[in-house]
């Protein structure tokens, strides 16, 4: 079961997401459970391959604000690698950054 | 026999009869005849003390008004000073003021060459004048043209031999009188009944006055005239003619033109004048024949009386014995009348007598009038009961007929005179003056009481004063009510308009120097600020310049040289400004709260540092109970103290001491009175320095001034805000030992108590400063004093730039802590931009004006614009500090005030397509117990709003980026809406980094604030509080 002090090993700052869900662990574990299942992680990965880079960028976006404000910190990390390279369109192959969201993600996904 | 008998007895009583009656008649007129004899004598003895007596008191009056012209002009010559000498210009002007001052006719003087210098010019003909300028050895009286009708009086004094004008050596001065004018001064009429005559003589008998003498014309030599006269036993001509010629003092009777007459006469002192008294015997004695007569007379009837008494007695009773009786006894009876007659003659002398009192008092009366009415045109007796007045002396220039003498009604006469000569602008209030109510009122209080007016005659202005005193009797000035007074008019004419002329050069002169002042200090000020101008470029660069670490050491020297000079020509400027503030009474004192200990920790820590440096050793003392806060003005109190403490560190040599000491002496009254003592071994003034130590540009030793650098306003300045704070500043010093100031300064006590946080610092790191200058070297080097303090900055290079940079600011709930915005700047300057960010921020940050200029001027209007303070090129951070540190003071009071909403019940309008981020914002806003509604993206946000009635939803919380419609389009819809409230319902912004530009575009689409995400609840909070507070 993940729990603040596993978050912490894995490198949350769950100070700062405590603080943001008003100190209230239990509210915040069910956000941090519902961000990490979250759909839109299956809707980037569609996007990429599709090429949508609009899409995806608003989709990376999306997710780079809730996992922030989740401070899942590695995740996050992650995700704002994508959303930088996606804000520029660079037409690059998003697969490697989108795998490194996937490894970090499913870090935290084995603890559920 | 018996016949016969009868008839012998009456022959023999006839007889007797006629013998007695021949006894009595002869008896009768020996005896009138006698006491007639005797009567005479009595009367011609009393006459010649009289005339004595008379003569004396005049010669004695004429003697005194000689002495009094003499000695003025003593007095007059002795008031001769070096340039009354330099020309003959100067002596005229001096002539004239002495005339006028003595009122002398003329007063001349006479040099070694017989030349005369008058007041008019200078005049030939000494020999005219009767004495001799070569030999004058004491102050001589002579008779000038002694045989014309228009004689003069000279007094002659011979002049100190150092008295030289023009190479020539005044010799005499001396004074012209009219004969006439002296004479009238001592008033030698003679009384109505012709009985006696006064006149003045030369010693050869020619008369110096119009008047007559007895029966003597005034063009009759005394002596040629006395030839004629036949003397009574005991005197003659020549006794009378040898006494009189040489001057001697005598009496002679005589009969003149068949009047017998005697002259008393008398010398004058100092002169050759005699002074004769004449009086006529005959009126006496034809008084004392006729009273003779009159016993004569009733003697005889008296005895013819006693003859008819006795015959009847005789022819009833006759008997010879009984008619002796009877003629012894009626003889008795007339020399009982005769006593009774003597008594009565004795009667008359004691009124004679009393008559010369009244006479010589009339006398001095006169004598006393005339002299203290000179000065006066118009001279009346006012007796105030009785609103009657009489005239003693007029001005010939009036036209109403009183003369001398008359009694006329007061107010009438006087209120004519008002209405006729006093000019408009004075007549009401010389009408108010001689009303007898205020007379009595005024002479209460002062003795003398006068008014000047102008008066016009005949159209010509002149002014004029009326005096009056109170004249009532000694015995009568006891009552409250004064009765009567004197009254005169003179003319102040020439006096007035000379004071007049005085006081407009005075009051001109007076503007002119009030003028040159004032130029001379907004010259100063003006100078001052346009050279702080370029200073702050030149401390800028300099700065600038240093930061760079490619120069070379040699540079860096240069460069710290040239900073240190500016630093010191700008201290210089400040002082020369802080100056004509002082002088322009710009100064102002403040009164706000300030931590004591704060206060004396910063002096301390700039003097120790600098006595650290200079070498000497600094100790600071604190005594008594010391509260933490006080309330005055405490940077004004630090420039007191950091003024003095700096000249005693400057004024020390290595290895001197500098104390200083503070103390709480008294405490009163919610005040609390402070002792700063501060104490040097410096090298102290001298005694004759010090009372000039707090005059501004003054310094003991000129030379020094480049030796200790300074403006010699700094002890000036010190002294004047002392002054300001209602202080007292002292000093002591001895030359080579030390100086010690003492400064006395009472604060306000202050009921606060000292706290954690107000004893922390403003923590610099969190402070966010907007510079605003047009002068990029400026802001720069602003940039760089605020990086050294470890204070965060941003630069704006124009005020329209501030405007835009603090709008985001502002957007995004991050404003800027501190504003610094130049005040010269084109196109919009300081206050402009202030009054625009003060708009959109309302009281939110401290603006802090930075000039190089006096401010003063704007300090009002910069004030109602919203600017917190000011300070001056070039920045420092310590001042912006302590600037900034009061205006946050301010602040916090204000902010109190906000407006602030509940936010309890308020219903929310959500839009947040991520489900993560929606749910956090909800627990959030609930947390405040707010109400919730969650759209999915920006169309079904619109169409929620759409769908409620106008107020429903408080706030809108909306994210930027959302599928299907985004925040900034759904703003849009909304705001386009048509709803009552869509144009005013707070709509707030949440993105993730955004960009200065994204803020201004969506502040540009319609929404209020920006909030970044991850959002922090306070701000959520605190930005719908203020938000839907304004929005209502």
């Amino acid at each position: 079961m993940l729990n603040i002090t596993k978050m912490n090993e894995l490198g949350c700052n769950t100070a700062e997401g405590l603080k943001r869900c008003l100190n209230q662990e239990t509210f915040y574990l069910n956000l941090v459970q519902m961000g990490l299942k979250d759909e839109n992680f299956a809707k980037l990965e569609e996007a990429i391959k599709n090429n949508d880079l609009d899409k995806s960028f608003e989709i990376a976006h999306g997710l780079k604000g809730s996992i922030g404000n989740l401070a899942i910190t590695p995740l996050y990390n992650a995700i704002c690698e994508i959303t930088e390279e996606l804000r520029a369109k660079k037409a690059i192959d998003y697969s490697p950054l989108l795998e490194k969201v996937k490894e970090n993600r499913d870090k935290f996904l084995a603890e559920l | 026999m018996e016949e016969n008998k009868k008839g012998g007895t009456r022959i023999l009583a006839i007889l007797g009869v006629i013998v007695v009656l021949i006894i009595l008649f002869f008896g009768t007129f020996w005896n009138s005849k006698t006491a007639n004899r005797d009567t005479e004598k009595a009367v011609k003895s009393v006459s010649l003390l009289y005339l004595e007596e008379l003569a004396g008191r005049r010669v004695q009056v004429v003697s005194s008004s000689l002495n009094y012209y003499l000695e003025k002009m003593q007095i007059a010559i002795k008031l001769l000073d070096e340039d009354d000498l330099k020309s003959i210009e100067n002596l005229q002007v001096y002539q004239s003021r002495m005339k006028k001052l003595y009122g002398l006719e003329k007063f001349a003087f006479v040099d070694n060459d017989g030349l005369i210098y008058t007041s008019l010019g200078i005049l030939r003909g000494i020999d005219q004048y009767p004495f001799d300028y070569k030999t004058l050895k004491s102050p001589k009286i002579r008779v000038k043209d002694v045989h014309k009708e228009d004689k003069k009086v000279i007094i002659a004094v011979p002049l100190e031999d150092n008295l030289v004008l023009a190479d020539k050596e005044l010799k005499v001065g001396f004074i012209e009188i009219t004969m006439n004018n002296l004479l009238n001064m001592i008033s030698l009429q003679t009384d109505n009944n012709s009985t006696t005559f006064c006149n003045i003589y030369t010693r050869n008998g020619i008369a110096l006055t119009n008047m007559i003498l007895g029966g003597l014309a005034q063009e009759d030599n005394l002596l040629g005239a006395m030839k004629t006269a036949n003397y009574d036993l005991g005197f003659s001509y020549d006794c009378f003619s040898k006494s009189f010629s040489n001057g001697e003092e005598g009496v002679v009777s005589f009969t003149y033109n068949n009047i017998k007459e005697t002259l008393y006469y008398e010398p004058i002192q100092n002169t050759d004048w005699t002074l004769t008294y004449l009086i006529r015997e005959n009126v006496i004695n034809d008084k004392i024949s006729s009273i003779s007569d009159n016993i004569l007379t009733r003697s005889l009837i008296q005895s013819i009386v006693a003859v008819l008494i006795l015959v009847s007695m005789f022819i009833v009773f006759s008997t010879q014995n009984k008619k002796a009786a009877k003629i012894a006894f009626e003889k008795e009876k007339a020399d009982a009348e005769n006593r009774v007659k003597q008594e009565e003659l004795e009667q008359r002398l004691v009124l004679q007598e009393k008559l010369l009192e009244q006479e010589r008092q009339k006398t001095e009366a006169d004598y006393m009038v005339n002299a203290l009415s000179s000065d006066y045109r118009s001279v009346y007796y006012v007796n105030l009961e009785k609103n009657e007045a009489i005239c003693y002396r007029r001005n010939k220039k009036l036209t109403d007929k009183i003369v001398e003498g008359d009694h006329f009604s007061y107010l009438t006469k006087f209120t004519e005179y008002a209405n006729l000569y006093v000019v408009e602008s004075y007549r009401e209030e010389f009408l108010e003056f001689i009303k007898p109510e205020n007379i009595r009122k005024n002479l209460m209080k002062e003795p003398v009481i006068f008014y000047r007016y102008l008066t016009s005659h005949n159209g010509k202005e002149a002014y004029e004063m009326i005096k009056m005193a109170n004249v009532s009797h000694s015995e009568t000035k006891n009552n409250q009510v004064i009765q009567s007074i004197g009254v005169g008019f003179s003319d102040i004419d020439a006096e007035m308009r000379d004071s007049l002329m005085k006081n407009q050069a005075l009051s001109d002169a007076l503007k002119l120097a009030e003028e040159a002042s004032k130029a001379k200090t907004t010259f100063l000020s003006n100078m001052s600020h346009e050279i702080r101008t370029p200073m702050n470029t030149i401390i800028g660069l300099d700065s600038i310049a240093l930061q760079d670490s490619t120069i070379s050491e040699k540079t860096r020297e240069y460069l710290g040289k040239i900073g240190g000079s500016a630093q010191h020509l700008l201290s210089l400027i400040n002082d020369i400004l802080d100056m004509s503030r002082i002088e322009s009474g710009r100064m102002i004192i403040r009164n706000e709260e300030f931590l004591f200990s704060k206060l004396i920790e910063q002096i301390n820590t700039i003097v120790s540092s600098q006595c650290n440096e200079k070498g000497l050793e600094y100790d600071c003392q604190l005594e008594g109970n010391i509260d933490n806060y006080y309330i005055g003005d405490n940077i004004k109190l630090r420039q007191i103290l950091i003024n003095i403490l700096g000249n005693a560190v400057k004024f020390t040599p290595k290895g001197g001491k500098v104390s200083f000491f503070v103390s709480k002496t008294a405490n009163f009254d919610k005040k609390s009175t402070f002792k700063f003592v501060i104490k040097d071994t410096g090298i102290g003034m001298s005694k004759e320095y010090l009372p000039k130590l707090f005059d501004a540009f003054s310094q003991e030793d000129s030379k020094s001034t480049n030796k200790y650098g300074s403006s010699g306003l700094g002890m000036a300045i010190t002294k004047n805000i002392v002054k300001m704070m209602n202080g007292n500043i002292d000093v002591e010093s001895e030359k080579g030992v030390g100086t010690t100031f003492s400064v006395t300064i009472t604060l306000i006590d202050s009921d606060k108590k000292l706290t954690d946080e107000e004893t922390g610092e403003i923590r610099l790191q969190d402070i966010n400063v907007l510079l605003v200058d047009d002068d990029p070297v400026a802001c720069e080097h602003g940039k760089l004093v605020l990086e050294k303090a470890g204070i965060k900055s941003e630069n704006a290079f124009s005020g329209k730039e501030a405007i835009e940079k603090v709008k985001i600011r502002h957007a995004r709930r991050d404003p800027f802590n501190l504003i610094i915005i130049d005040w010269k700047m084109p196109e919009m300057d300081g206050v402009e931009t202030t009054r625009q960010i003060r708009s959109i921020i309302g009281n939110e940050s401290a603006i802090i004006v930075l000039t190089a200029y006096n401010w003063d001027d704007i300090l009002d209007e910069a004030t109602k614009a919203g600017v917190d303070s000011f300070i001056t090129k070039p920045l420092f951070a310590s001042n912006l500090l302590d600037e900034f540190k009061m205006a946050i003071k301010k602040k916090n009071i204000s902010t109190q005030t906000a407006k602030k909403a509940d936010l309890k019940g308020k219903r929310i309008l959500l839009a947040e397509d991520m489900k993560i981020n929606a749910e956090i914002m909800i627990m959030i806003l609930k947390m405040r117990e707010m109400e919730v509604e969650h759209a999915e993206n920006g169309k079904i946000a619109v169409e929620m709003f759409e769908s409620h009635e106008s107020g429903y939803y408080d706030a809108i919380l909306m994210d930027m980026r959302m599928p299907e419609m985004d925040g900034l389009e759904a703003t849009g819809k909304i705001r386009n809406m048509g709803h009552e409230d869509s144009k005013t319902i707070p709509i707030i912004a949440l993105t993730a980094n955004a960009f200065d530009e994204d803020v201004q575009r969506s502040l540009q689409g319609g929404l209020n604030a920006h909030l970044s995400k991850p959002v922090e609840p306070e701000s959520v909070y605190s930005t719908l509080e203020s938000l839907i507070a304004s929005s209502k």
